[in-house]
């Protein structure tokens, strides 16, 4: 009788090193896929709503669907490459702050070729639509930052991906806006990460300031003046301290 | 119960049985060219390929078919010493017997052959005769030379070898024939043959172009390693049909029990 066990343990090891490098190749190639996917899906998070940007850059292979969401897409098919000025984009940002409609102040409809600029329902979002000489549709969201829906967005942006750009951004709007509480921890998150960067000392030192910790502001700016040698600090500290 | 692969497996046990002879392309064109040159006036035939090409066979085949025709002879298994060569060739030269505690004489032999050019025309077809040596080798050249004699010797082509093609017949063989590997497609036309003159259909059939390129990969087309593997394939798949029937499919050859043939007889390894 033949003894074939031994022999099929043998070609079961033979199979499995045959097909090692099959395996690490589809390993690679899922990797390889894995990575362009991410990075693909990272280029479409929105990078913070800067009103003094000139310029919107849109993609080829972003797409965007009419609805809430925190990515600028374009349809791929339609345009390749799109540039809308920003004093088109500054004019829906200011006609909405001025306009004070009584309906959500942020959905606003640009129509570009009709140059008209009309309210639409909606809830909390501004809907720039772009004609390119294709004739063809672009349709974009845009979120405006200083409305507190921006802040949200931010901030729950910053829960999963923390950033120093973003975190100086809430504390200067919330310094601005008069919650100082908010500004000075958004400052503080700032600094943790960042700690250079002299505008979130400075927010911090006046948020604390404003909420009756002055001591702890001058404490705070002293250091930062010392350590720095900056010239902001030590005249926001001489202020402070009068 | 016998199983059906028992008689597959026994197709390919390796043998030089002229019933067992596959005409193919190549072999045909070595055959026919083997026989022209035996009818020209030659003194000496070299046939040399690989161990495994069908040399043996080929021998064997050209006695089985002129046999009747001329006064010819197959030496298959190489004498251990002279003597013993010289008393083969005493009695296919003179059909009698040396008389016990005699030996041949060399001299005398060539004598002999000498006296039979014209009357007779004998054709010794000496296989395996890489294990002659220089001074034999000489010998049977001399013989030739008498013109009553002509050798057919076959011999191993490796690189040795070789040398002593060249060295012993480069100025003196007439005639070199050498035999090659088979191509993939003679060797399917080998399996197949062979299977079908056992009447093996079914296993003939499920063996596909795609085994027969892993088969010829394997064997690199040499015939007794064709046999071999063949012979494998069909001892496992026996075993797995007379124990676990629900392993092989019966209509196709199984690739595994093809690597697993080549694993056992170290074409491949782990």
């Amino acid at each position: 009788m033949y003894d074939i066990k031994p022999l099929e343990e043998e070609w079961e090891r033979y199979n499995k090193k045959r097909k090692r490098p099959l395996y690490i190749f589809m390993f690679i190639a899922l990797l390889a896929i894995g990575i362009g996917t991410l990075l693909k899906y990272s280029d479409l998070l929105p990078k913070g709503t800067d009103s003094n940007s000139s310029k919107v850059n849109i993609k080829a292979s972003d797409v965007l669907i009419d609805k809430k969401i925190s990515k600028l897409e374009v349809h791929k098919e339609k345009v390749t490459d799109i540039e809308i000025p920003a004093h088109e984009i500054k004019s829906v940002v200011s006609h909405q702050s001025s306009d004070n409609n009584p309906m959500d102040p942020e959905d606003v409809f640009v129509d570009r070729d009709e140059n008209v600029a009309k309210t639409v329902k909606s809830t909390t979002r501004a809907i720039v639509t772009e004609k390119p000489r294709t004739r063809k549709k672009i349709h974009f969201e845009m979120i405006d930052a200083n409305t507190p829906s921006a802040y949200k967005e931010i901030e729950s942006r910053f829960a999963f991906a923390p950033n120093s750009d973003d975190a100086l951004f809430l504390a200067r709007i919330y310094y601005k806006n008069g919650n100082y509480r908010k500004a000075a921890r958004w400052a503080l998150e700032t600094n943790r990460l960042n700690g250079d960067m002299e505008e979130s000392w400075l927010i911090f030192a006046r948020a604390k300031a404003k909420t009756g910790q002055k001591n702890e502001a001058i404490r705070v700016l002293t250091q930062y003046a010392n350590k720095s040698d900056s010239a902001e600090a030590k005249k926001l500290l001489k202020k402070l301290k009068k | 119960m016998k199983s059906r692969y028992d008689a597959a497996k026994n197709v390919f046990v390796d043998s030089i049985d002229i019933d067992d002879y596959i005409e193919l392309n190549t072999s045909v064109a070595a055959y026919k060219q083997l026989e022209h040159s035996i009818n020209k006036p030659l003194k000496m035939i070299l046939l040399f390929g690989k161990p495994g090409t069908g040399k043996s066979i080929l021998l064997n085949r050209i006695q089985e078919k002129l046999k009747h025709k001329k006064e010819i002879y197959y030496f298959d298994t190489p004498s251990i010493n002279e003597k013993e060569f010289f008393h083969k060739l005493f009695k296919v030269l003179t059909k009698k017997d040396l008389p016990q505690n005699t030996e041949v004489n060399f001299s005398t032999l060539v004598d002999f052959c000498k006296n039979l050019r014209g009357k007779r025309e004998i054709i010794i077809l000496l296989d395996e005769a890489q294990m002659y040596g220089a001074e034999m080798m000489e010998k049977i050249r001399l013989l030739s030379d008498t013109r009553a004699v002509k050798f057919i010797v076959s011999l191993h082509k490796t690189e040795d070898e070789d040398l002593i093609a060249k060295e012993h017949f480069q100025s003196r063989i007439w005639e070199v024939i050498e035999l090659k590997n088979a191509t993939k497609e003679d060797q399917t036309t080998y399996i197949h043959k062979k299977l079908l003159k056992k009447n093996l259909f079914e296993i003939a059939n499920s063996i596909k172009d795609k085994d027969m390129k892993l088969i010829h990969q394997f064997t690199k087309g040499n015939f007794r390693e064709c046999n071999k593997l063949m012979f494998t394939i069909f001892e496992i798949y026996e075993y797995y049909d007379q124990n676990e029937p629900a392993e092989i499919n019966y209509g196709a050859l199984s690739k595994k029990i093809v690597e697993m043939a080549a694993l056992k007889l170290g074409y491949i390894d782990v």
